[in-house]
């Protein structure tokens, strides 16, 4: 980091959208910034909609490739979280549509908590958890992609609206509709 | 659905966001069902952002994913420079190649041509050597340019019937 710092590179200083910018350009660290920022955010989100470690792995690779060879697209007017999960929304679309079929052969990886947690805490937590997750994924995909996109990995209204091609008041009313069905099973 | 905050609050994605707008702090003062339907909300939220249902990826796990990300994209970056300069060889041999058929295939059709010409003339001539040797001789005399005056044609003209 000191070297690249000495290059006037100071990642810390520097917002997403500026560091995507200077990888445009062609500072190669720059994706390494990125990647350090990202991966385990796009790692959960792919690992939330293919409910397998290994299949959330590939597609997160994927993920990276694409920004990788397709930093020219970046538009510096549009914002970073757009773009960004933008190409992460298609890489996961477009490898649920190809492996619709082994996808759901997939056996979700097993939770573990903490030593300090008691087993009948571990028992509540990984049954309220299973069923807050398990609603999760019973929601139309639309609902669950605006719902993950705004209220887990924090975009705004209008970027979850852009990232998923469609109108504000359309991903308000599929974030309302699913965090009433998330709230429902935490009622039960 | 009930008739409280419930759409106001679902605007939210912090609690200390919602709590700070006044008509929801107001509204959970005297209601004690979005009271609590504000804290399950946000701690449903936290809990799913810090869910342990998520596994991890550790340090080493994630260098390797980018090492092969780097030798993955160096692959296709290489394909991409290589496959446009194969199309072009490509299409420099097929060129060459469609040039050098259409070639042959003129001079065939020039040869078939004289073909048809001989089988012309031998419908009408037995003997074909023969008649190809006048034929030469009357292009030869056409073209000459000794052939000035009519008598030196006419007594041309005699040796070609007498021949004939």
């Amino acid at each position: 980091m000191a070297d690249l710092k000495g290059k006037g590179f100071d990642p810390l200083k520097m917002t997403d959208a500026e560091i995507m910018l200077r990888f445009r350009e062609g500072e190669a660290a720059a994706f390494r910034v990125l990647y350090d920022r990202f991966v385990r955010r796009v790692f959960s989100m792919a690992y939330r909609f293919s409910r397998n470690y290994e299949t959330a792995r590939d597609i997160t690779q994927e993920v990276f490739l694409r920004l990788y060879q397709k930093k020219d697209l970046y538009n510096p007017e549009i914002s970073f979280n757009t773009f960004f999960y933008r190409l992460t929304y298609n890489c996961i679309l477009n490898y649920i549509r190809d492996h619709r079929d082994t996808l759901s052969e997939n056996e979700p990886t097993p939770v573990s908590f903490s030593s300090s947690v008691t087993p009948e805490q571990t028992a509540f937590a990984n049954e309220l958890l299973k069923n807050i997750e398990k609603r999760l994924d019973e929601l139309p995909e639309k609902q669950k992609t605006a719902f993950i996109l705004n209220k887990i990995e924090g975009l705004s209204y209008e970027e979850t609206a852009q990232v998923m091609d469609t109108n504000i008041n359309t991903v308000k009313s599929l974030i309302h509709r699913a965090t009433i069905s998330i709230m429902e099973i935490k009622d039960e | 659905m009930n008739n409280h905050i419930d759409n106001l609050l679902f605007d939210y994605n912090k609690k200390e966001s919602a709590l700070n707008d006044k008509e929801i702090s107001l509204h959970i003062q005297d209601c004690g069902r979005c009271r609590k339907l504000l804290e399950d909300y946000f701690n449903t939220i936290d809990v799913m952002r810090n869910s342990p249902e998520i596994p991890q990826l550790s340090d080493s796990e994630c260098s390797r994913m980018f090492e092969n990300i780097i030798s993955r994209a160096e692959v296709r970056r290489r394909k991409a420079t290589i496959l446009p300069r194969v199309i072009a060889v490509a299409a420099s041999v097929i060129i060459i190649l469609t040039a050098v058929f259409l070639y042959k295939n003129h001079n065939n059709t020039l040869n078939t041509g004289r073909e048809i010409e001989s089988h012309i003339i031998g419908i009408f001539s037995p003997d074909k050597t023969d008649d190809l040797e006048i034929i030469s001789d009357l292009e030869l005399f056409s073209n000459l340019d000794i052939i000035e005056n009519l008598e030196t044609l006419e007594e041309l003209n005699e040796v070609i019937d007498d021949e004939i």
